[in-house]
């Protein structure tokens, strides 16, 4: 079996989850900014806590470095189970990067 | 419209966006969206940023497109069928020598067994002479069936997608 990525992505047992993303609006706007003027001032816990309390609506505003990972997992994973939905024969000279069934035939 | 965030895979591949830094051209338009939210007007804002084209920045339609894109792709890829495995299983101990082997290429010309080579894990070029292959170590030793290459006759049992020697 090929070694998935699986720290934030779940595929192929699962799609990936879409966020729903929306831009910040009259409503969620007054919130973000509250917990980022409470983490200016060092404030992480009362921050936490606010984050804590909009948990279901704060991720539909929120891009941050896990959602890059996530996305990169999800392709990664995708990537590889693409390519074992077939098997490959190889015909180079060096060895190529061979996943478990392929063929190589070298020259 | 900034972008549009639905994906059309596999009906079609998706479009490329190109995102990019904005420019002298549109500056003024990211100038006043900026202005907006400075002021707290993120509705207007909003409103504003959707009516342009050509603006590229972190706005939600980007961020569901490329979300959007991976779930085409996975559901897509989930959903097709998997390809057999080219592979021909045979059910008895089978003893051939490789000069019943022939190798064509796509001009029908018959190529040289010298340039096939064996590799072990320690990629040492292994000889192609003591070729042999055991499907069932626990079976009493049958005679080989050789005669559907010699009768050059597609085995019985091939089902689609295997290769046929």
């Amino acid at each position: 079996m090929p070694a998935y990525e699986n720290e934030f992505s779940a595929f192929p047992s699962k799609l990936i989850t879409k966020h729903d993303f929306r831009n910040a609006d009259d409503n969620i706007a007054p919130i973000i900014n509250q917990i980022n003027s409470l983490r200016e001032k060092g404030l992480y816990g009362q921050a936490a806590r606010l984050i804590q309390a909009n948990k279901d609506v704060l991720p539909h505003y929120i891009v941050d470095a896990a959602t890059f990972r996530t996305w990169e997992e999800e392709i990664f994973n995708a990537q590889k189970y693409a390519k074992l939905m077939q098997q490959i024969v190889y015909v180079e000279e060096d060895e190529p990067d061979c996943l478990e069934g392929d063929i190589w035939l070298g020259r | 419209m900034l972008c549009n965030p639905v994906s059309y895979y596999p009906n079609q591949i998706d479009e490329m966006i190109f995102f990019q830094d904005n420019n002298l051209e549109n500056i003024e338009a990211i100038n006043y969206y900026n202005s907006l939210v400075a002021q707290g007007n993120y509705d207007e804002a909003n409103d504003y940023i959707n009516q342009q084209s050509g603006i590229y920045g972190y706005f939600s339609d980007f961020f569901n497109l490329i979300e959007n894109r991976i779930y085409s792709l996975q559901k897509y890829l989930l959903e097709k069928p998997p390809k057999e495995q080219p592979f021909m299983y045979y059910d008895e101990k089978l003893h051939f020598r490789t000069e019943n082997i022939s190798i064509f290429t796509d001009t029908d010309e018959i190529e040289p067994l010298e340039t096939i080579q064996l590799f072990s894990d320690s990629d040492v070029p292994e000889p192609l002479e003591p070729i042999q292959i055991f499907i069932n170590d626990n079976e009493e030793e049958k005679e080989p069936v050789i005669s559907e290459w010699e009768e050059e006759k597609e085995p019985d049992e091939a089902p689609e997608n295997t290769i046929w020697i």
